[in-house]
């Protein structure tokens, strides 16, 4: 090995622990790299796989009635490849002795199931009695069935005991969620039963009709345009609603899952290397600094200004490959439990765990890329140095007055803190650049308090102060208003609302998108909206209000028209304006007077549901009534919602770690350096009768007028950068729409502080064991 | 016996130094640190560069090592002006033709003594063997130690053994003694000796101390950035008899 790079490794081991914390920050960012884009990427071919291998339907159209026979209407479109119907709809599951409303979605299975097919866990693969039932995975775990248990449905006001033979899962219910209103599943409460096609057939009463169609595409073919010929194909027969594959909510919530995972490793480990890059920069810097004799000899012996600069590049590229090579061996394995963890989640089977050469590649190329950088910017002094001058003493800094200086404050301070300041004052760049590591360590950690504030908020805010209700009362399907009088006649009642909730496809332009269209009262008490202002609004009669979310996707402003495509056999599509735009974070919807929509797009008198503020025993006293599918109160939702923030909090702990590997890093290299680059200057005070305690205290003062002025940066990129992520995250499902809080900041400021102390308690070992004396006495470098 | 430094026969001019000016900036200060020196050093030649500081040795030794650009005049090396070199020229003349021993020996701490001596001859392209070297400036036994754990007196041994090994022709050596107490010092400049006479090297020494001029085949006196005096020795004594 060649003697300098002998020299490398020898004073890389002399500072291990300053190099050690950067090379873990540099191994941090590679880490997300791998572990997010690896996980990410095998949980997309993985999720890819089980759509392909159980052919998950390119297009599902909803239909009233469509009798067996008629499915060729689909069949010879262009570019349909197979068509299958079923019978599908939401029914309660009894559970005899409780309160408990759970729906269940029975779904009837094809003989020759082709599309969407189902993937078998455990249990039978056919049917065997028409009173056979396959339950999915997810309801099976949540209300924790085995087979052979007995489920009782009810169905059109008679009791149907179904024997469980088989658990399944199913590429269209990847993510299992009731409708795109819940906003979260679960699995408890609403749950998957596939039956045989006779069951349903003779359960429903549909005869031999389907009401809805799964359709397969050939290759090649537009989704969309195909969507448009079906939809007129079906429209004889009562189409709801034909979605397409992207549309489809499971599908839709795992594509936006993946998107955001990519964002995330795509900005995060960027910030990591930027972040080592610097302080490896700053680091070879110094270290430049201090060789400047070192230099002076090896260019005396003839070295060239390239073999030094590769020479002290090759302290940043070590620490780089370093890095990177740990980064990877974690986070490849770290990769793998991110994909588990992923498919568990989502249920999806076919996990098929890949290691991708082009992330490892890149993994090697971005640490290289930052290293190099690093160190060629930190070495790119060692040029400057001429030979000759380099065995001189480095000339004295200009002495010029700080700004300060010569006022009573400056002359009323100690002298300790005169030097202080005049250090800061003359290293403005250092200082500047050390306050960005500590700016960026409180953005690290404000970002994920901010989110973890920001959704209790939207939670309050939607469940509290927007819907008011206290219970949200579904029926089996929609009714006629004399259900009310049922609910009224079971229970006692402060307030009671009707309800209308149905899908249709809202158009605006050349956008379009199927969202819930919400029917409520004019004078409705339940809902109390606001514009994006803030401002009240208040529902005149016909009003149409539409959700900020999907304001944004179908680009709608106040005074705009948009069009309600109508499937509704009878009814036609409308065209209304849209008087306000609703500040609403989970969810996308049409709100509309009940009535407009009563007599325009559904029934008169038709509604889907009520509202209720009871002090009774609603739950109970509503288990008889048969056409009720659900019954959900604010106290089940905020319950499960306490449940997702769990979930949350680890990945904010996991953030919060990787700021304190920032904070660390930064603040302990920082002062390492401060004290070698001082030695001298440490010396001569030492000389002159000041204890190591007194010029400790002053390296922490320096370091906490940086962190300061670090914190003071920080604030506002915390917020800028919170804000942009806000935007980056937001999805159909939910918005982000807040402020950071300042309570926020408070915490913020008080983890990144610590992570400083913890870093200079860290520094502070190693000072004590300094001998600045020696430092006079030191001739070899 | 100890040796002497070479008697050399004025065969052929291993440097011509020609109305040799430098002025630098240091801080806010401007340095007039030589003002015309002019001067010759025969090959083989043991020179001492004697004055007081800043008196501009120093300068006049980087500027013959080509580690400076002079502001005026020039330097030739076997008749070739270094002065006119591109930098690229100037290392290269430094890798082959120069070796450097300095006051504070100037060692890596984190290299072995011999690895101190390797880290000259691995870029070099007719180095001695390093061993032999080290075998002659007394080190072999202590080859695998570090700077720290050697004497002041050893580590010079060892940044001599580092520009000998180069196989350079000029030796250039910036108050070598200047760090040593006299004993050792005086071992040194005995081991320059030995280096001149058995390997053949012009040595060039500057110092403050006008007693080991008597060393040297030539002195050149320097004072405020000039030569004051050029004086011939016909009869160097050995190191060995030098007091001071």
């Amino acid at each position: 090995m060649k003697s300098l790079n002998k020299r490398v490794i020898r004073n890389l081991k002399k500072s291990k622990l300053q190099y050690f914390a950067i090379m873990t920050v540099m191994m941090v960012g590679i880490l997300i790299y791998i572990a997010m884009n690896m996980g990410i990427g095998n949980f997309e071919n993985s999720a890819a796989t089980y759509y392909e291998k159980n052919n998950l339907a390119d297009i599902t159209a909803e239909v009233v009635k469509i009798p067996i026979n008629s499915l060729d209407v689909v069949k010879n479109i262009e570019g349909v490849k197979n068509v299958e119907g079923r019978i599908k709809r939401d029914v309660p599951l009894i559970i005899d002795g409780t309160k408990e409303k759970v729906t269940v979605r029975v779904i009837s299975v094809p003989d020759d199931m082709q599309i969407n097919k189902l993937y078998e866990i455990g249990g039978k693969s056919e049917f065997n009695s028409i009173y056979d039932a396959f339950v999915i995975e997810q309801f099976v775990e949540g209300r924790n069935i085995k087979l052979d248990d007995i489920l009782t449905l009810q169905i059109n006001g008679k009791r149907y005991d179904l024997n469980v033979v088989s658990e399944v899962g199913s590429p269209e219910f990847v993510y299992l969620m009731k409708d795109s209103q819940a906003i979260l599943p679960d699995f408890e409460k609403f749950g998957v039963i596939y039956v045989s096609e006779r069951f349903a057939k003779d359960a429903f009463g549909m005869g031999n009709s389907y009401n809805e169609l799964t359709i397969d595409l050939k290759e090649g073919y537009n989704p969309e345009k195909v969507k448009d010929e079906i939809e007129k194909a079906l429209d004889k027969y009562g189409v709801k609603r034909v979605i397409t594959r992207k549309d489809q909510l499971s599908y839709m919530i795992v594509s936006e899952e993946i998107k955001g995972g990519k964002k995330s490793s795509a900005v995060l480990p960027l910030l990591f290397l930027i972040v080592a890059g610097a302080i490896l920069t700053v680091m070879i810097n110094r270290l430049v600094k201090n060789d400047r004799m070192t230099i002076g000899v090896l260019k005396s012996m003839g070295y060239t200004n390239l073999e030094v600069l590769i020479h002290y590049s090759k302290f940043a590229v070590f620490i780089g490959l370093i890095g990177s090579f740990a980064g990877i061996a974690i986070g490849v394995s770290l990769s793998k439990s991110f994909t588990k963890l992923y498919t568990m989640y989502y249920k999806v089977h076919y996990v098929t765990v890949k290691y991708y050469p082009n992330y490892l590649i890149g993994a090697v190329f971005l640490s290289l890329l930052f290293s190099v950088g690093a160190g060629v910017l930190g070495a790119k002094n060692s040029l400057k140095i001429a030979p000759a001058e380099s065995m001189r003493k480095e000339p004295p800094k200009k002495g010029k007055r700080v700004l300060f200086e010569g006022t009573k404050l400056w002359n009323k301070i100690k002298f300790t803190d005169k030097m202080v300041w005049r250090n800061l004052m003359r290293k403005k760049t250092r200082v500047l650049f050390i306050a960005m590591g500590v700016a960026v360590t409180l953005l690290v950690v404000v970002v994920p308090l901010f989110f973890f504030g920001e959704m209790p908020k939207m939670f309050t805010e939607q469940y509290g102060k927007t819907l008011t209700m206290e219970y949200d009362i579904n029926f089996v399907a929609p009714t006629g208003m004399e259900s009310i009088d049922v609910i009224k006649d079971n229970i006692s009642y402060s307030e009671i609302e009707p309800k209308l909730d149905y899908p249709f496809e809202i158009e605006s332009k050349w956008r379009s998108k199927i969202a819930n269209v919400i029917g409520m009262k004019e004078d409705t008490i339940m809902y109390h909206f606001k514009d994006m202002d803030g401002k009240i609004l208040i529902p005149k009669k016909n009003f149409v209000y539409i959700t900020s979310g999907l304001a944004k996707i179908l680009e709608i402003e106040v005074g705009d028209d948009i069009n309600v495509n109508n499937y509704i056999p009878g009814k036609n599509d409308i065209v209304v304006k849209v008087d306000g735009i609703v500040k609403q974070n989970l969810g996308s919807n049409v709100y509309m007077d009940i009535d407009l929509m009563q007599k325009e797009l559904v029934d008169r008198d038709a509604i889907s549901g009520v509202y209720i503020n009871s002090d009774d025993d609603v739950k109970k006293k509503l288990e008889n009534v048969y056409n009720i599918s659900s019954v959900s109160s604010l106290s089940d939702i905020s319950s499960s919602f306490k449940e997702f923030m769990k979930i949350t909090s680890a990945s904010i702990s996991a953030m919060l770690f990787f700021g304190f590997i920032l904070g660390f890093a930064i603040m302990y290299n920082t002062t390492i350096m401060t004290i070698n680059s001082r030695t001298m200057e440490f010396s001569s005070l030492r000389i002159l009768g000041m204890s190591k305690n007194e010029i400790i205290g002053m390296i922490i003062e320096e370091n906490f007028i940086i962190s300061i002025l670090g914190i003071i940066i920080g604030i506002p990129l915390a917020k800028f950068s919170s804000e942009n992520m806000m935007n980056a995250f937001s999805t159909d499902i939910y918005s982000f729409s807040g402020t950071v809080e300042p309570k926020s900041y408070v915490i913020g400021v008080v983890i990144t502080l610590g992570f400083i102390f913890l870093a200079e308690l860290a520094a502070y070992g190693k000072i004590k064991n300094l001998n600045f004396l020696d430092a006079l006495k030191e001739r070899a470098s | 016996m100890l040796m002497t430094a070479v008697q050399t026969e004025k065969t052929s001019v291993a440097i011509e130094v020609k109305n040799l000016k430098k002025y630098y900036q240091m801080g806010e200060v401007k340095v007039k640190a030589l003002r015309g020196s002019s001067f010759e050093v025969m090959d083989g030649e043991f020179v001492v560069v004697l004055g007081p500081s800043g008196s501009g040795k120093s300068t006049l030794l980087n500027m013959i090592g080509g580690m400076d650009n002079p502001t005026d005049g020039s330097v030739k090396f076997y008749n070739e002006d270094v002065t006119k070199y591109t930098e690229k020229q100037l290392t290269q003349y430094r890798r082959d033709e120069i070796g450097f021993v300095f006051q504070f020996y100037n060692l890596m701490a984190s290299l072995t003594a011999k690895e101190n001596v390797e880290l000259a001859t691995e870029i070099c392209s007719n180095p001695l063997d390093i061993d032999i070297i080290m075998n002659d400036v007394g080190l072999s036994e202590r080859a695998g130690h570090f700077p720290s754990q050697m004497s002041g007196g050893e580590q010079q041994r060892v940044a001599i053994a580092r520009a000998v090994a180069k196989n350079p022709k000029i030796l250039l050596c910036d108050e070598p003694t200047g760090a040593l107490d006299y004993s050792t010092g005086k071992k040194i400049l005995q081991l320059l000796v030995d280096v001149n006479r058995k390997y053949k090297k012009t040595v060039i020494v500057i110092t403050h101390n006008a007693a080991i001029a008597n060393i040297a085949n030539k002195v050149i006196k320097m004072r405020s950035g000039e030569v004051e005096e050029i004086i011939e020795n016909k009869n160097p004594i050995s190191p060995d008899r030098v007091e001071w």
